[in-house]
Order: C-alpha cells, then sequence, then structure tokens
C-alpha cells in the first residue's frame, strides 16, 4: 500500500485512521522535515547572532530567541494534547490517543526550557533567578501538569482506559493555557506583557522579530518532525505488544 | 557570533543556548534510540513469526 495510490489528503483525517497508511506517510515526510528543520535553526540562529543590541536589554535580547520560541511550543504542544483528547472522547479517531500522548513529552521539554531559558534572562534583567509570581507560577504548573499526564499514560495498562482518563484530565488541564496567557494582564507580575501575540499587531522592532518568527518556525517544525516520529514509535510499540501476544496464544494453542 | 563570545553577559546568554540545545538534542537521541529498538525488535519477531507459519505448513 502505497500513501499516494491511497490518497490520504483527499479522504483528510479519517484516512490517516488507517496505522498502516499513517506509518507510510511518516517514512515519505520524515526527511524533508527533518531538513527543513535544520535550514531553519541555521538561518534562525545566524540571525539572532546577527541583530543589534537591544537598547535596554543590550546582548540578553538574544535569548528571547530561544525562550519564546520555547515557551510557545510547549503552549502549542498542550493544544496538541487537547485536540487529540477531542478525538479520543469525541470523534474515538485511533491515533487521537497516540497523538496525544505522544505530545506530552515534548511539551514538557519545551516547558523546561522555557522555565530554564527564563531564569537564566531573568538573573541580569530582574536581578533574581525565580519569582513566584502568576506568569512563572502558572508555567511551572504547566509543568507539572505535563509530567502528571506522562505518569497517568504509564501507570494505566490498559489502552482504552488510560486513553479516556487521560482525555479527560487533558481537558481539565486545559485550563492553564488561558492562565498562562493573561496572567501577565491580570497580575502584577515580574514579566513583561505581550509584544507579538496581541491585538494590534507585534510591538517588537522588526529587526528582533523576524529572527524570532524564524526560530518559532524552527522550533514548530522540530516538533511536528520529532512528534511524528514519536507517533510511530508508539504504533510500532503497539504492533510489537499485538505480536507478542500472538506469539503467547499460538505457543498455549500447540 | 564574536559578540556572543565577549561581553558582560556572556556566560548568561551561552548558558541559556547550551541548555535549550541539550535538551533538543536529548528529545531528538531518545527519539531516533527509541525507533531504532522498536523497529529492530519488529524485525526480529516478525522473522520468528515467519519461522513459526512455515513450521505450520
Amino acid at each position: 500500500m502505497t500513501v499516494a495510490s491511497q490518497n490520504p489528503i483527499a479522504s483528510g483525517l479519517s484516512a490517516l485512521a488507517n496505522p498502516t497508511r499513517f506509518l507510510n506517510l511518516v517514512r515519505v515526510v520524515a526527511w524533508p522535515l527533518s531538513l527543513i528543520t535544520l535550514a531553519l535553526f541555521v538561518v534562525g540562529l545566524w540571525m539572532a547572532f546577527s541583530v543589534p543590541d537591544d537598547y535596554q536589554q543590550g546582548r540578553t535580547v538574544r535569548i528571547m530567541f530561544v525562550h519564546v520560541p520555547a515557551v510557545w511550543l510547549a503552549m502549542a504542544s498542550y493544544m496538541v494534547m487537547v485536540s487529540g483528547a477531542l478525538g479520543v472522547l469525541v470523534w474515538r479517531h485511533p491515533l487521537a490517543d497516540v497523538a496525544a500522548r505522544c505530545a506530552a513529552p515534548f511539551g514538557a521539554a519545551f516547558t523546561l526550557i522555557g522555565l530554564i531559558t527564563g531564569s537564566i534572562w531573568g538573573r541580569p534583567m530582574w536581578g533574581t533567578w525565580w519569582v513566584w509570581d502568576a506568569r512563572l507560577t502558572s508555567f511551572l504548573i504547566l509543568l507539572i501538569i505535563y509530567l502528571g499526564l506522562m505518569a497517568l499514560w504509564k501507570a494505566i495498562e490498559e489502552p482504552a482506559v488510560a486513553a479516556r482518563l487521560s482525555a479527560v484530565f487533558v481537558l481539565v488541564g486545559a485550563l492553564i493555557i488561558p492562565i498562562i496567557k493573561f496572567s501577565v494582564d491580570w497580575f502584577t507580575t515580574l514579566h513583561q506583557s505581550a509584544s507579538v501575540l496581541k491585538a494590534g499587531g507585534p510591538s517588537l522592532a522588526p529587526e528582533f522579530l523576524y529572527p524570532l518568527l524564524v526560530m518559532a518556525l524552527a522550533f514548530l517544525f522540530l516538533f511536528t518532525t520529532l512528534h511524528l516520529m514519536a507517533m510511530r514509535n508508539e504504533i510500532l510499540r503497539r504492533q510489537i505488544r499485538s505480536l507478542q501476544r500472538r506469539v503467547v496464544r499460538e505457543a498455549r494453542g500447540i | 557570533m564574536s559578540e556572543l563570545l565577549s561581553g558582560k553577559y556572556t556566560g548568561f546568554i551561552s548558558s541559556a543556548y547550551a541548555a535549550t540545545f541539550l535538551i533538543l538534542a536529548i528529545m531528538i537521541a531518545w527519539v531516533w534510540l527509541v525507533s531504532r529498538s522498536r523497529k529492530a525488535e519488529l524485525a526480529k519477531l516478525e522473522a520468528d513469526g515467519l519461522r513459526r507459519a512455515g513450521s505450520k505448513t
């Protein structure tokens, strides 16, 4: 079976419900996506180190080019989990649980990058590594939610139960996303308010905005590539399990 | 790049980038290593399965 012969794009998401078709799709897109990701990182990093110093933050403004994309992807990963959770609960899409489950470790990693780089940026700019204000605390809670969900998926042996229970927790945990986003507007925090994703367009100067967008695109492509490959790994794990069960059944039958 | 290696905040900037790329590298290595081991395991099982099926016929 080939991707072209089944035309998965034409038949939409339902065409990808077949794991074999999905594995074929991953095989086709993995290398192009990896090369695009690499090219975006090369261009993004070159742009990041070509920018002039910021008039307030000096050279440390360069930390923004890894901190902000990581934070965006930390929240985007959660939205992938939310759509996966809806896929499990509403449409019962066979790959929805795989998609949600596989986004969690990357979301946790991006959240960790956001926390570490934010802390390193905070020391010279705010004079402190950490402060328990609304933005920083809500983002730490996001990391804890990710780790909790990963533990939940691992803890429940029965895949169907794990999928549905985790999906409910993913949707409940989604409350943290608007809290993170608007924490800088609702509360008094050390963290600055939004300067790119806000009403009225970005207020960031173009020489900083363009490298930031290229780096964000690089992070997005990296996430997409790794997420698809992790989904493939998870499908293979399930295939291995069913093969092992068949071997056991056949051994007992003999 | 020379700007990164000189100046007052070099340590902060380079450690932020180092931490980022270390975590990204761990993510990539993890996916790649799992992929390799799964494929090897599946190939072994399929080989066993084929032998099993072959012995029955």
